[in-house]
């Protein structure tokens, strides 16, 4: 596969790189290969490339110490991948790159970049651009997994238990369930605190209403739409 | 029966039941862009709690509804 420089120059850390500075990359880096389901790297080994997608698709995927999985990000053509080492001497990759299907990248040596970037200021930006908006990302993400999923999780628990065991009550449109706001944060593996801030904020939106015991769901719908992520 | 009570009587079916008696009002619910099809909380929703969860007009609504009716019989 023949990538040239202008191909390079769709990479967002190479977009102000000379032509110099592009073939001298390219000079440095070979194109490696990989078959769907097939890895570009494991979590763990020693950083000593850093990759941008040719083709395919990859994605990146970080295990937990008991083995469970959590996909990162997907990464498309032209998006540079562990470049950890390019930063930091002695990293390793902090996550596993997987081909989704069959996929080329150009494996650049880490310390070519290292002392490249160390030369060109603009380089070195661009790369900075691109891992703020990394972290940028990896905020939103954190707070819809401290909080948005909560809710969600909190809603779908509600709904199931209308489901199961909801009386349609007096009121226009209720649900009469007959459980405390405990059995609700262990329903969802959160916590008392949680559940009674979520429970007051919707109490507050007319939503539900709370008693002893009891919760009632004034507005089915606005349930639904949290737990499905509906817009309306 | 007067038209009016028997709107009435519609209004205060439950989406469920209207969908599992008449099936082909899924198509109806679908295109006044609800989510009633599939909501787990279906059982519990009328025809009217529809029409004012996504403030639709009543009249309109159920002109729309026994168009969808008719066409099942047919």
């Amino acid at each position: 596969m023949n990538i040239s420089s202008s191909d390079l120059k769709q990479v967002i850390v190479f977009q102000r790189a000379t032509d110099e500075e592009l073939q001298l990359i390219l000079k440095n880096s070979i194109v490696r290969m990989v078959e769907e389901n097939g890895f570009f790297f494991f979590q763990g080994d020693s950083a000593n490339y850093l990759y941008v997608l040719v083709r395919g698709r990859a994605k990146l995927l970080q295990a937990s110490p008991q083995g469970q999985q959590v996909s990162l990000r997907i990464i498309h053509p032209w998006q540079m991948f562990g470049a950890l080492g390019a930063v930091r001497q002695e990293a390793t990759y902090p996550a596993t790159a997987q081909a989704l299907e069959e996929s080329s990248a150009l494996a650049i040596e880490s310390g070519f970049l290292r002392a490249l970037v160390e030369k060109n200021p603009r380089i070195s930006f661009d790369l900075m651009t691109l891992m703020t908006t990394y972290i940028q990302e990896m905020q939103a993400r954190y707070r819809e997994l401290a909080t948005e999923r909560v809710e969600q999780r909190v809603a779908n628990a509600l709904i199931r238990l209308a489901g199961q065991s909801g009386l349609k009550s007096s009121k226009e449109a209720g649900i009469e369930l007959s459980f405390s706001r405990q059995d609700v944060a262990e329903m969802t593996g959160t916590t008392l605190y949680t559940i009674s801030r979520l429970l007051s904020e919707w109490e507050r939106q007319g939503y539900i209403e709370t008693g002893r015991e009891r919760i009632t769901i004034l507005k089915p719908h606005d349930l639904v739409r949290i737990a499905e992520n509906l817009e309306k | 029966m007067s038209i009016m009570n028997k709107d009435l009587e519609v209004l205060d079916v439950t989406v469920s039941d209207l969908l599992k008696s008449t099936p082909s009002t899924v198509s109806f619910f679908i295109s006044q862009h609800t989510s009633c099809v599939g909501c787990r909380l279906a059982h519990f929703c009328t025809l009217h709690d529809v029409i004012k969860t996504y403030e639709l007009d009543e009249e309109k609504f159920l002109k729309e509804l026994a168009k969808y009716m008719v066409q099942n019989k047919q």
